[in-house]
């Protein structure tokens, strides 16, 4: 059921569709927040938030575009909110950044990175030009100074970036089978 | 729900994972992701995958390797030097040098060597095959006994339970027990030579006779026992030519050879399916690589060519030439490649994929080699000079281990061994490594001329000196060493006996080699403040550079002169010297358009053509966009026009992203030199210091040497070291107090010193 329809039956009472509405925005949430937000407890809490506030504010407030724009919305401010909290309570920038260092180091399957690769050179021989775009991504590149570079359009871009993604997604598959 | 519910936003599924988004995009992609399960579940599933990538040095690292397009040479190297000491790399080479260098490092494949293995494990199967003796014509006049060996060789060797050594091998090993050849076929000389290599089995042939046909015989003996395991006799039948006959000697061979059965994996193909069909085109191509073996490019160019007009498929001829000559032959000879053996396709392969920037390839290729021939040591030494050329040291050390473990013998790997432990710090190691080389290989100059190398990184000039002289008495050709001596006598001030090493080099060295003499002489006089000369020696150089068409030299040459000119404040002749440097570029396609663009615009600003410099800095953008080492140089550039407009701020951080990308004196130089101008002095001494304790290469940056102990006198006198400064203003006085022409920072400097002097 398309979110916004779910939105204006959960809205008229139905509560079946509400607790269906809410199930999907918490998968949602915790994948938008998850990207963001590298603490996971911190990143959990935030999800809470902003299911809270939803499921306390949707039937009355007014929502001027579509739901999903509005549970955007909250969840970001939370967010927000939540990043803010954290400068007030003194955290520095190197410090925070020296956080996000030590969660991401602790990847937990250590065999992870050693698939990746293997997959990544495994695209690379069929679709070299994954492999540009994530080096000059990394340099900092813009989407728009990567097209210009590869001689591409944006359209390509993405594209080519979804194409290579379903490669590496099968491989990874792969591996962990035979593993 | 199992599919997207609007594929346009599904497509940035992957760009959003990676961050790659514009806020605005990425807000609506957010929203899609609450209204759309599926794409918010693939998202979950694939988060710690995104993550790793998305974020993950080794990953990033990893896929600057696959992107091997703007993984040129020169960003590789500089990588690889960052890691460690940069000297050894700047002694040797200039940068754009280096470059064309270091592709062909990439792509060269000294020899196809069927390597013997792990001494207590490979003994076991281990055979050398002897030079066949012809009986009917002692001369060997149409070069069958070389015929014979090879193809047996290449035939057996397909076996991946028999371990052979190859022709190479035994002629190395022969010369240094001090043999020819043309002995080697000899019984007692080929026992000597079987337990040096550590074989158990030993295979001696004759030609017995070559008409009406062809007649080989052999004797299969063990070395430990001198026992005779079997005799073989084979007779060309009519229309049998030396390959139908190796191929029934070799079955025979193989059933006399106590193995384990038969080897299933071995392909059952005739010899000239992997070879040729062609005894001229194998003749010439054996002489190739002899040739090759000896350093002999020239003849050994000339015989490869001659093989191809035999035998136009024989890859092995292309994949050497490719080396030799012309890279993009590479892809002949994989065009031709299933018609060479295993060993052979997967080298073959691992050198296209090189050419084609495909890195992970190329490992993939010998790993898989190696997976296959388990012992094959040649691999091994490939596989750690990919890594050590994409700057993994630590990897390439490994399999460096690896291939001295599997061959004690291997002499490229021990060199590669001690300049990888160098590179990482490990002094000791890398002596230890070299000192093996030398045990294996006395009579060789290259050992000592590394030796040299690693003394000389390690500021142990005196017995660099007396390293590279021995390599030097070892062979007096070998005139990389003599280069390096004199750089060394310069780095003493010997200018006599500097002066004196590079007439030789640009009397008697290759044209490379003479291109570096001719700079290193302008440099002699650089140091001594010998302006006007200098000029015309450079001058001079570049005549001789275009004579000889080193382009390359001819380039760097110019930019040389044009940083002179910049010092005596000649801006406008500044500018025009380098514009030379680019049109060389443009016209030969040479290396490194980016360094030349970089110190254009320097001059540019200095002279205030604000509308020139903002095109050359858009020219310099669009090279940024595809190479890493292009984008350091724009920092540079950008740091330069900020550093002149007193934007010490903006500078420092363009200086800092130059110093973080790719390792070139310059960048730590003007990174210093900010510091100094804001009064960060303990940073600015640090990085004047890390200058003067690891002065860059002489060749290209004489200028830099000299003038970074002025500042670094000014940083010490600026935090009140008085003694310190004095020193370095002596220093840097000592250079150039009796200049031709009375530069304003010898004025100062000896204002300066006066002044801390009496501090």
């Amino acid at each position: 059921m398309d979110v916004n329809e779910a939105f204006q039956r959960a809205k008229d009472g139905d509560k079946a569709v509400e607790e269906q509405l809410l199930e999907q925005l918490l998968v949602s949430f915790r994948v938008i927040v998850q990207r963001r937000i590298w603490d996971r407890m911190d990143g959990e809490d935030i999800v809470q938030q902003a299911l809270i506030t939803v499921l306390g504010k949707y039937k009355t407030a007014e929502i001027a575009i579509n739901f999903a724009a509005w549970a955007h919305k909250v969840l970001n401010n939370k967010i927000m909110d939540h990043v803010k909290m954290k400068r007030l309570r003194g955290l520095k920038m190197g410090e925070y950044a020296g956080q996000q260092e030590t969660l991401m180091v602790a990847v937990p399957d250590p065999g992870l990175k050693a698939r990746i690769k293997g997959c990544l050179a495994r695209v690379n021989r069929s679709h070299k030009q994954y492999a540009r775009i994530l080096n000059l991504h990394f340099q900092g590149y813009s989407t728009e100074e990567i097209c210009h570079a590869l001689g591409i359009t944006a359209n390509n871009f993405y594209v080519s970036l979804s194409r290579a993604r379903t490669m590496l997604e099968a491989c990874l598959k792969q591996k962990e089978t035979d593993s | 729900m199992n599919r997207c519910i609007d594929k346009k936003h599904g497509d940035r599924l992957h760009a959003y994972e990676l961050g790659t988004l514009s806020e605005e995009d990425q807000v609506a992609f957010e929203q899609h992701l609450i209204e759309c399960p599926y794409c918010a579940g693939r998202v979950a599933a694939f988060s710690e995958v995104s993550r790793v990538i998305a974020h993950d040095k080794e990953i990033h690292e990893f896929t600057r390797v696959l992107a091997a397009p703007e993984n040129d040479a020169t960003s590789l190297d500089q990588r690889g030097a960052r890691t460690g000491n940069w000297l050894r790399k700047r002694w040797s080479l200039s940068l754009p040098l280096a470059a064309a260098a270091l592709v062909i490092m990439l792509l060269v494949d000294w020899q196809i060597d069927i390597k013997p293995a792990n001494e207590a494990k490979a003994a076991e199967n281990r055979m050398v095959v002897l030079y066949s003796a012809n009986l009917e014509d002692p001369g060997d006049s149409l070069h069958l006994g070389d015929i014979t060996t090879n193809l047996l060789i290449t035939r057996l060797a397909e076996s991946r339970t028999l371990q052979i050594t190859s022709c190479e091998r035994l002629l190395a090993v022969g010369a240094d027990l001090g043999y020819d050849k043309q002995v080697l076929h000899r019984a007692e000389i080929g026992l000597e030579l079987a337990q040096k290599v550590n074989a158990r089995w030993i295979l001696a042939g004759e030609i017995v006779r070559t008409e009406p046909s062809l007649v080989i015989t052999s004797r299969l003996s063990d070395v430990a026992t001198g026992d005779i395991l079997g005799t073989q006799r084979v007779e060309g039948k009519p229309g049998d030519d030396v390959f139908d006959v190796i191929d029934r000697l070799s079955i025979e061979i193989r059933q006399d050879l106590p193995l384990p059965g038969p080897d299933q994996d071995e392909r059952n193909l005739s010899i000239a399916e992997i070879t040729t069909r062609s005894p001229e085109a194998y003749h010439h191509y054996l002489e190739g690589v002899e040739y090759k073996t000896r350093f002999s490019a020239d003849r050994s160019i000339e015989e490869f060519r001659l093989a191809l007009e035999y035998d136009s498929t024989l890859a092995m001829a292309y994949f050497y030439l490719a080396t030799l000559e012309d890279p993009a032959l590479i892809r002949r000879a994989m065009a031709f490649s299933d018609r060479v053996s295993l060993r052979e396709k997967r080298h073959i392969e691992c050198s296209y994929a090189l050419a084609e920037g495909d890195t992970a390839s190329a490992i993939e290729s010998m790993l898989e080699l190696i997976e296959e021939y388990p012992l094959e040591a040649y691999a091994y030494w490939r596989l750690g000079k990919i890594y050590s050329l994409t700057g993994q040291p630590q990897l390439a050390i490994d399999y460096f281990e690896n291939a001295v473990t599997v061959d004690p013998g291997y002499r490229d790997a021990y060199n590669d061994l001690a300049y990888a432990y160098d590179a990482i710090g490990k002094r000791d190691q890398s002596i230890i490594a070299i000192s093996r080389y030398i045990e294996v290989a006395p009579g060789e100059a290259n050992p000592y001329d590394t030796r040299g190398d690693l003394y000389a990184n390690n500021g142990r000039v005196d017995e660099a000196i007396s390293s590279y002289t021995e390599a030097l008495s070892i062979d007096s050709s070998f005139l990389v060493s003599l280069g390096k001596l004199g750089g060394l006598y310069l780095l003493k001030r010997n200018y006599r006996q500097a002066d004196s090493c590079f007439r030789v080099l640009t009397l008697k060295g290759s044209y490379s080699e003479r291109a570096a003499g001719r700079r290193y002489l302008a440099v002699s006089a650089l140091l001594r403040g010998r302006f006007s000369q200098t000029l015309l020696m450079f001058d001079s150089a570049i005549s001789a550079d275009t004579l000889d068409s080193e382009y390359e030299s001819a380039a760097g040459n110019l930019l040389q002169k044009s940083l002179v000119l910049a010092e005596l404040d000649r801006f406008d002749e500044a500018k025009s010297t380098v514009s030379g440097s680019l049109r060389l570029v443009e016209g030969h396609s040479l290396c490194c358009e980016y360094l030349y663009r970089a110190f254009l615009i320097g001059y540019l600003e200095k002279q205030g053509d604000t509308a020139q410099t903002r095109r050359e800095m858009e020219a310099l953008r669009a090279l940024a966009l595809e190479k890493d080492t292009a984008l350091a140089f724009e920092w540079y550039a950008k740091g330069s026009v900020y550093f002149d407009h007193g934007n010490f701020e903006a500078a420092l951080e363009a200086f800092g992203e130059a110093s973080r990308l790719v390792d070139y004196p310059y960048f730590p130089f003007m990174l210093a030199r900010t510091y100094l101008e804001i009064g960060s002095l303990d940073k600015a001494a640090e990085q004047f210091e890390e200058l003067v304790a690891n002065p860059p290469d002489p060749r290209w940056a004489t200028l830099l040497n000299t003038k970074v102990h002025y500042y670094l006198g000014r940083t010490y006198e600026e935090s009140h070291w008085f003694d310190k400064a004095t020193r370095e203003y002596e220093t840097f006085l000592s250079f150039w107090e009796h200049a031709d022409i009375n530069l304003p920072s010898v004025i100062d400097a000896r204002n300066r010193l006066r002044a801390v002097t009496h501090n």
